[in-house]
């Protein structure tokens, strides 16, 4: 075996190891996220006095927020597709595209907790209102992170191009993209629009 | 000025230095063993040889034997608590108040559960994974090589987080698992819980980063060959332990985040008013917590199971029924955590259902039992020590888990609970199961990493004090428990008996504690003989599985063939067949040496402190520096070398002739 | 040169992105509707909405997280079963034993004063 193709199958199964890796990380914070549930489960009816998710929940602006979550999640993997084609100009614009809806999506729920906590509502106020704040800011948290990698991601492949080791990173930032979309699946149902209802 | 050294140091002033004369004696006991250990490493000019052979090395034997060494450090440590948390109770009856206060007493316990189970169980736990996972499933590594080294410094993190407590402010009162409301801010504002929260916090991320890595090692990399039911028993409960792992720390992490948040920020998760429920946090905890204790026990299982089957000269006994074992043990520990609160006033639904659960996660751990005492049925046993270490924890750790079904009846854990019949029977399953577990692999699998044995009559009288000091210390607390004495007690009245038992338990504890003396001697003394001790053949004690293969020391490349095995307990079969030394050289990559996961740690441990302290410039400064190292080594390319296999083959020649 | 670099990472097809991104928008505005208009009752509606949910779910998995045949072989489908038991376990376990603990044991003022009158005692 030549030194060239050797290393090629160690990439090979070195990209195996980085995905089932990355996913098992992934299914850990799905364990996160769901002791964040468990509380809010438990915490909700706890107002404390104060407001309940019916008083404060803007359902119209919670739906444009996961629309653009939803499309940042699709452009994500665009960008992967595009990778995949090594059209390397494709990639860096999908990439920024999932960044700047990302972003808006973050500020959008940055200014609706800033709403809440001027009109007193803050994490402070009661059982219910800490369980909110934790549960959708982990998502937020995790969403800056998300970001941060994705600039990142960009530069790399600016200063390297698609060479193996991007490749792979997309990879793995994409699925972590589209893993916090899944789980505003459930932040959107559970926290959103259940709380709405009851 | 006072706003300047605010700013500046947070909360952190002169008045953290410890006052009184015990605080301050292990103040600077934790002050002076590194600065004598840097002392001598400067006189004897190792700093270069440590940095570059052991700081920065991504090779997991070493690793492992660094977590070893940290572990067993922190056996002492908090064998020092142990020990004075026995010499108060044995004093402090009637107008006796003992030795130490109340708060000192608390942060003592507090200590020693808090480093017994992250610091000391864990760190072995994860130093004979490391050791041992991947030259057992014939790999030359681990999946991630870095992260390992991540993970390691983020334990040492941890660990450096716990013992600072000694030299600046106090420790958490709070007991191992700091419950609300007493945990809160409210009732305990000072740093000690803080302390308790990162070091946990910290080191708890890199049990949950080593978890994947270790899963992903035995997913991926297994020899050629070897199918799961072909797997060593050691390498099966290390799947399930880590599967466990990785399931049961986030919930740790949550935990503690919320517990963080309270603290901090002035969330109501956890506290008395505000719309908090303090039930929450102790129902979380336990969801990480019972599965925690499987994670502890599992590999130790796997070393019994290597263990029994080496020095009886037989194949396990029911294989299958031991992998079968080990996965109901996984599924089931994450349906029991309420038997740790069945007073706390759940419905007798809940208590039913949890306490039947707990009565049915002892049925394969029965059967593990029964499968080890049916494998030295007929065979020819020798009694070596990693043996004695064996059958003492039979004997003990069926008396602790017949003790744990008693208190899984709820009605019956309304009189037991929170009593010392509690606190003797989790001693008796962690220090029989666990650290009787972790001793016996560390003797059997000491000659593959250092290339000597120990010394074996040494290691039979740390045996026995062990294994008496254990019965002295712990029994009497059965009875104390019966008789109504609660745990945690500084103090308590003259005349209800309790202090001629209190005094046994005492000269038990200080009987161990020669025991643990009787093993430095050991390694000492071994070190001094290692020529005499040489392992020559890499195969000491005729054992089974693929490690043994290979010459001792094992070298940095582990397996220098390619190798095909067809059975399970494969080097055995070889050895039968006589058709050892097969396979091809081929070429290698080997990771490069890397300081980054030592940087990232110390960066981690600045955040932590920092946090504990409201340093809040720093904990800004540490989150900016993580990220930015954990970018600069994703844009590392060159980080391994390539080994070819003419080169290698020269390596493992010359080993060999050697050997 | 395509196939080796992505030899141990995911097949991609631009059609499944499209697909599993027109259902999701789907899905997302049918449980809003439904909540927004109050078609059915109360606890009809949680009924579908958590159902949706987890049909969202699913296909999110099956269209952008690449779960397939493939997933199987290379584990990620026992990863990802092994942690849906856990969060089931770890949620209903939390809710059942929390909202039991919470009747017996954090009673309101109301429910206190009338255990406290029908013990023949005043309130508090």
């Amino acid at each position: 075996m030549s030194k060239v193709s050797f290393i090629q199958e160690e990439m090979a199964q070195r990209n195996e190891k980085a995905v089932i890796g990355f996913w098992i990380y992934l299914m850990t914070d799905c364990v996160l996220f769901a002791s964040l549930f468990a509380t809010y489960a438990v915490l909700h009816k706890n107002t404390y006095g104060g407001p309940g998710s019916k008083d404060i929940f803007n359902l119209p602006y919670v739906l444009v927020e996961t629309l653009i979550l939803l499309t940042s999640s699709f452009s994500a993997g665009i960008a992967t597709y595009s990778a995949y084609l090594y059209k390397k100009a494709q990639t860096v614009i999908f990439l920024i595209i999932t960044i700047v809806l990302g972003l808006t999506f973050l500020i959008m729920e940055l200014s609706e907790f800033s709403h809440l906590i001027r009109i007193g509502d803050s994490f402070r106020r009661s059982g219910f209102l800490s369980s909110y704040f934790a549960l959708v800011g982990t998502h937020g948290m995790h969403i800056l992170f998300g970001l941060i990698a994705l600039s990142v991601l960009v530069c790399q492949i600016m200063i390297k191009g698609l060479n193996r080791n991007v490749l792979r990173r997309i990879n793995l930032i994409s699925m972590f993209w589209h893993f916090l979309d899944v789980v505003w699946i459930f932040i959107f149902t559970i926290v959103y629009l259940m709380g709405v209802i009851k | 000025m006072y706003l300047f050294s605010f700013l500046l140091l947070g909360r952190l002033t002169l008045k953290a230095i410890p006052s009184d004369t015990i605080t301050r004696g292990g103040a600077l006991l934790v002050l002076l063993a590194p600065l004598g250990l840097a002392a001598l490493l400067t006189y004897k000019k190792k700093w270069k040889w440590l940095y570059k052979n052991w700081l920065t090395t991504l090779d997991p034997k070493k690793i492992g034997v660094m977590y070893i060494i940290l572990a067993s450090v922190m056996l002492v440590r908090a064998g020092v608590d142990a020990l004075m948390m026995r010499l108060q109770q044995a004093t402090s009856a009637g107008a006796s108040n003992g030795f130490l206060s109340a708060n000192h007493f608390q942060q003592v316990f507090s200590a020693h559960g808090t480093i017994m189970i992250f610091f000391v169980a864990m760190g072995l736990m994860f130093g004979l994974i490391n050791l041992v996972v991947p030259l057992q499933i014939g790999s030359r590594d681990v999946a991630f090589p870095f992260l390992n080294s991540v993970s390691f410094w983020l334990y040492t993190a941890g660990l450096i987080i716990v013992n600072l407590s000694l030299v600046l402010g106090t420790f958490s009162i709070a007991g191992w698992l700091a419950y609300p409301p007493l945990s809160e801010l409210k009732y305990s504002p000072g740093v000690g819980v803080d302390y308790w929260i990162w070091s946990l916090q910290i080191a708890g991320i890199g049990s949950l980063l080593s978890g994947i890595n270790f899963i992903v090692t035995i997913l991926k990399m297994r020899v050629k060959g070897m199918n799961l039911m072909k797997m060593p028993v050691f390498t099966w409960s290390v799947l399930g332990a880590l599967s466990l792992v990785i399931f049961a720390f986030p919930i740790l992490t949550a935990t503690l985040l919320l517990l963080t948040l309270d603290r901090n920020l002035g969330t109501h998760f956890f506290t008395a008013g505000g719309g908090g429920n303090a039930m929450m946090y102790v129902n979380l905890i336990w969801a990480w917590g019972h599965p925690e204790v499987y994670i502890l026990i599992l590999p130790a299982f796997g070393v019994f199971s290597e263990v029994v089957a080496t020095f009886s000269r037989k194949a396990l006994f029911g294989y299958k029924t031991m992998v079968w074992a080990i996965w109901a043990i996984v599924l089931l520990s994450f349906t029991v955590w309420l038997h740790h609160f069945f007073t706390m006033g759940a419905g007798a639904n809940v208590n039913a259902f949890f306490g039947i659960m707990t009565m049915i996660i002892a049925i394969p751990t029965g059967v593990k039992i029964f499968n080890w005492i049916f494998t030295m049925y007929k065979g020819r046993i020798s009694f070596a020590t990693p043996m004695l270490w064996f059958m003492g924890f039979v004997v003990l750790f069926t008396i602790g888990g017949v003790a744990g079904v008693i208190m899984a009846i709820p009605a019956a854990d309304f009189q037991l609970h929170n009593s010392l019949f509690l606190v003797a029977h989790f001693h008796t399953m962690i220090v029989s199961g666990v650290l009787f577990g972790y001793f016996a692999g560390f003797t059997y699998w000491f000659p593959k990493i250092f290339g000597f044995k120990l010394n074996e009559r040494l290691g039979k009288y740390a045996f026995w004090c062990w294994l008496v000091g254990f019965i002295l210390a712990f029994v009497p607390l059965y009875i104390l428990g019966m008789m109504g004495a609660t745990r945690r007690l500084n103090h308590y009245p003259s005349g209800l008996g309790y202090q001629p038992l209190f005094i046994v338990a005492g000269i038990g504890a200080g009987i161990i504690a020669l025991g643990v003396a009787f093993q430095v001697l050991q390694i000492g003394y071994s070190i001094y003989k290692r020529k005499e001790y040489k392992d020559t053949t890499g195969d000491p004690w005729n054992a089974r599985t693929l490690e043994w293969s290979i010459p001792s020391p094992a070298p940095f490349y582990n397996f220098a063939k390619r190798m095909e095995v067809s059975t399970k307990d494969a080097f055995w079969e070889m050895k039968q067949r006589k058709s050892l030394d097969q396979g091809e050289y081929e070429d290698i990559l080997v990771p490069k040496n890397s300081p980054i996961g030592m940087l990232i740690g110390f960066t981690s441990l600045a955040f932590g402190f920092a946090f504990v302290w409201h340093i809040w410039w720093l904990s800004g400064l540490s989150l900016i520096a993580l990220i930015s190292i954990v970018i600069y080594r994703l844009s590392q390319d060159n980080i391994e070398s390539f080994i070819s296999k003419d080169k290698l083959r020269k390596l493992d020649i010359s080993r060999k002739a050697e050997g | 040169m395509n196939e080796i670099n992505n030899s141990g990472l995911f097949e991609i097809k631009f059609k499944s992105y499209l697909i599993g991104f027109i259902l999701s928008v789907f899905l997302t505005l049918f449980s809003y509707i439904l909540v927004v208009r109050k078609v059915f009752s109360a606890d009809k509606t949680i009924l579908i909405i958590v159902i949706t949910a987890l049909v969202q779910f699913s296909l999110q998995l099956i269209f952008f997280l690449h779960i397939n045949k493939k997933a199987k072989k290379s584990w990620q489908l026992s990863a990802l079963i092994f942690m849906i038991i856990v969060v089931f376990i770890l949620v209903f376990g939390s809710i059942w034993i929390m909202y039991n603990l919470n009747r017996r044991m954090m009673p309101t003022n109301a429910q206190v004063n009338n255990y406290l009158k029908s013990q023949g005692g005043g309130g508090i």
